[in-house]
């Protein structure tokens, strides 16, 4: 299984989005600067009832779990051995390593003593018991996997082509530990939800939560490839791709089936369905969160809107922001502090959040457009002919 | 054919709910109070809420005032926080004329760190920055290794550990027993200074015996209660009131080496209902047994590169034939 071919977008870099987009992120690094140097308290709303927000949801666990791009299409092209998905797996790989690279920054944009950060590494420090520990290693050295898989590409780019035969052997490794540190990480993000006990109201507070965060996860990693495959067919007239996506709709569908039956046996074998009502606030967000999960079923358990762009593209986008609003109702609304604490995000906390989304548009576009990471325009695949060496 | 078939689905699940759920055999249990563990009893019925432990905590620690909004002339601090390790809070319920009464009745209630006999904030630190003693059972909080992630202050189940948010470079702050004054053969401060004898310092054994002993006493009748510690010689005698019939801490959560005796029902005096298996247990159960001490990734990994090793393997030799 060769790499299918891929080449440079070329095209303009700055471009009126391009250059908003970069506006965002010089804001956030001036707002950074602010964080680092005033504190924590200065720059959030965060206080001792909710010492975590909106930069641990969204900018920690929210954008690792859109990074499972690569990891999922790793499982379904080397494991379950569909090489036709290949065309898709740089683009992909690529998202995953500015993700998860911006995930394991916003670990340390949140933590409190970010000078001593270095001390979760030291061997005399370590506590395999903690939840935090195995994640924050797991996710460090996935991000170091993802940007070694990304090697090809610049290899290519060189013209080393010695090196990137060479390079081919170490796959055999490399590949495998991609696919065993994403199981594992995502898993653990929640598990970071048990040792809360009961300050975690019981829709999310279950044995079964680093089971439905990993395959929340998985769900995501379908949908964002989803995402930004209907982006392009739409956006670029890449029509000829559009079957690569309706097939992996068809195994995204059977894993979000299986991830809701899991949830909802899972509620009802507890007794928990009744906490649904606990708060006004808990029964809206349970709500939005599972008709999020539930609403793209529906579309792509239907035969002709999977294959359409724009349905995949909205199913794709629900599904992304379903695996968003439970991480935020794990992780917040469904947390009770002591009474007489409130937690809404500041502005300074939303724009860094925003700012670091804006850098993963901004690097990818600039990367895409310079290195072969796309498959070439006309050389898209065509139904039928697929072979995976072409 | 098909039962077969029903016989693999049932052995798939079964297997992979053994994988993901932790099986009874390999639970790990409650941590045990080390040997001589030290212990405090609160009795929030003999607390006159004059708040000099908070005082004697503050001066003791080295710990400054805290204001809030509305009383900006002295400490007057709202909760525990990065400046505030000792609290005396007040229940009050409808004309709050009788003390220790729930109804039309009012309480008051000290929060400190309760000293976990198995802390949640111990099982959750990836940097081992909060430690437990292992004699006296003292849980210290270790700013060196510190990294700030206040996944301490997320999980305690008494919303102790607090992070000062009011500071640059701020740190976790937590009541350590007053550690340092343990170490010289001292009592903590808030017992040392309470005149009522509502904070006692002793063994956690002793503690237990004391509490199950007021709880054993007839309301109404009399009691010499002792001040700072057992030994007291010069006890005072006071009406036994109606307890709450049970010593939070002696269980909850896994027990406490802080426990506490009420006359109002624990939970409206902000002191939670925990099962008696600690959070902490649950959590490393879980985490080791789908781990099984890092076997079950390093199984995964050799099984997933023997497939990868297949599968490109196959995809190359069909590209070479297909060269051909």
């Amino acid at each position: 299984m060769k790499l299918a071919a891929t080449a440079p977008m070329g095209g303009k870099i700055l471009t009126r989005p391009f250059v908003f987009l970069s506006l965002l992120v010089l804001i956030a690094i001036a707002l950074l600067v602010f964080r680092f140097f005033f504190g924590l308290g200065a720059a959030t709303n965060l206080n001792n009832g909710y010492p975590w927000g909106l930069w641990v949801v969204l900018d920690i666990h929210v954008t690792a779990a859109i990074g499972c791009g690569g990891y999922v299409l790793a499982v379904v092209i080397y494991i379950m051995n569909k090489g036709e998905f290949h065309t898709l797996i740089r683009p992909a790989l690529l998202g995953s390593a500015f993700a998860y690279t911006l995930a394991n920054l916003a670990a340390f944009v949140d933590i409190g003593r970010w000078w001593n950060f270095y001390q979760i590494a030291l061997p005399w420090n370590i506590n395999l018991n903690s939840v935090m520990f195995e994640i924050a290693i797991c996710m460090a050295l996935y991000t170091l996997v993802l940007w070694i898989e990304l090697v090809p590409p610049v290899l290519e780019h060189l013209g080393l082509e010695k090196l990137r035969k060479a390079f081919f052997k170490a796959l055999y490794v490399i590949i495998p530990l991609g696919i065993v540190l994403p199981t594992m990480h995502q898993s653990g993000l929640g598990a970071i939800v048990v040792a809360a006990g009961n300050k975690i109201s019981p829709l999310w507070q279950t044995p079964w939560i680093s089971f439905l965060f990993l395959t929340s996860a998985i769900i995501m990693g379908f949908a964002i490839v989803l995402f930004e495959g209907a982006l392009t067919v739409m956006g670029m007239g890449r029509r000829l791709e559009l079957h690569l996506y309706r097939r992996l709709a068809k195994i995204l569908r059977w894993v979000l089936l299986f991830f809701l039956v899991v949830r909802f046996a899972d509620l009802a074998w507890r007794g928990a369905l009744g906490a649904i009502f606990e708060t006004p606030a808990r029964t809206v967000m349970f709500t939005i969160e599972n008709v999020l999960f539930a609403l793209p079923l529906v579309v792509l358990l239907h035969p002709r809107w999977r294959g359409n762009a724009r349905a995949l593209f909205i199913s794709a986008m629900c599904l992304l922001l379903a695996g968003a609003v439970f991480r935020f109702n794990a992780l917040i609304t469904g947390f009770n502090p002591s009474a007489g604490y409130t937690y809404f995000p500041s502005w300074i906390e939303l724009m860094v959040s925003i700012g670091l989304l804006a850098v993963e548009v901004v690097g990818f576009t600039y990367i895409v457009k310079r290195y072969p990471v796309l498959p070439p325009r006309q050389r898209t695949v065509a139904p039928g002919t697929l072979a995976a060496g072409t | 054919m098909s039962i077969k078939r029903r016989d693999f689905l049932k052995a798939a699940v079964t297997g992979s709910a053994v994988a993901a759920l932790p099986a009874p055999a390999e639970a790990r249990p409650n941590l045990e109070p080390p040997k001589n563990a030290v212990g405090m009893l609160y009795d929030a019925t003999l607390c006159i809420g004059c708040k000099a432990c908070m005082v004697a905590c503050k001066e003791a620690n080295g710990m400054p005032p805290e204001t809030s909004a509305e009383n900006p002339m002295w400490d007057a601090p709202l909760d525990t926080s990065g400046k505030t390790l000792n609290i005396i809070k007040v229940y009050r319920d409808g004309t709050a004329e009788v003390k220790d009464r729930e109804t039309d009745g009012f309480s008051f209630v000290k929060r400190h760190c309760m000293h976990c006999v198995d802390p949640g904030c111990i099982s959750v630190c990836p940097v081992t920055a909060m430690r437990k003693d292992p004699d006296t059972g003292v849980v210290t909080h270790h700013p060196e290794a510190c990294i700030g992630c206040r996944y301490c202050v997320w999980a305690c189940p008494y919303n102790i550990p607090k992070w000062d948010f009011d500071e640059a470079f701020g740190q976790i702050h937590k009541c350590q027993f007053c550690n340092h004054r343990l170490k010289e053969g001292l009592l903590p401060a808030c017992v040392e200074h309470c005149p009522t004898g509502a904070s006692l310092f002793g063994t956690r054994e002793e503690m237990l015996e004391e509490a199950h002993r007021r709880l054993a006493l007839e309301p109404g009748s009399t009691y010499a209660y002792p001040r700072n510690t057992l030994d007291d010689p010069h006890r005072h005698e006071a009406t036994v009131p109606h307890y709450i019939d049970r010593v939070y801490g002696e269980t909850q959560g896994g027990g406490t080496q802080v426990m506490v005796l009420a006359g109002v029902p624990f939970g409206k005096l902000d002191l939670p209902d925990l099962p008696e298996r600690s959070f902490a247990a649950t959590s490393e159960t879980i985490q080791h047994t789908v781990y099984k001490g890092m076997l079950a990734p390093l199984a995964l990994l050799g099984g997933l590169m023997f497939v990868t090793h297949r599968n490109l393997k196959k995809s190359h030799e069909s590209d070479e034939e297909g060269k051909k």
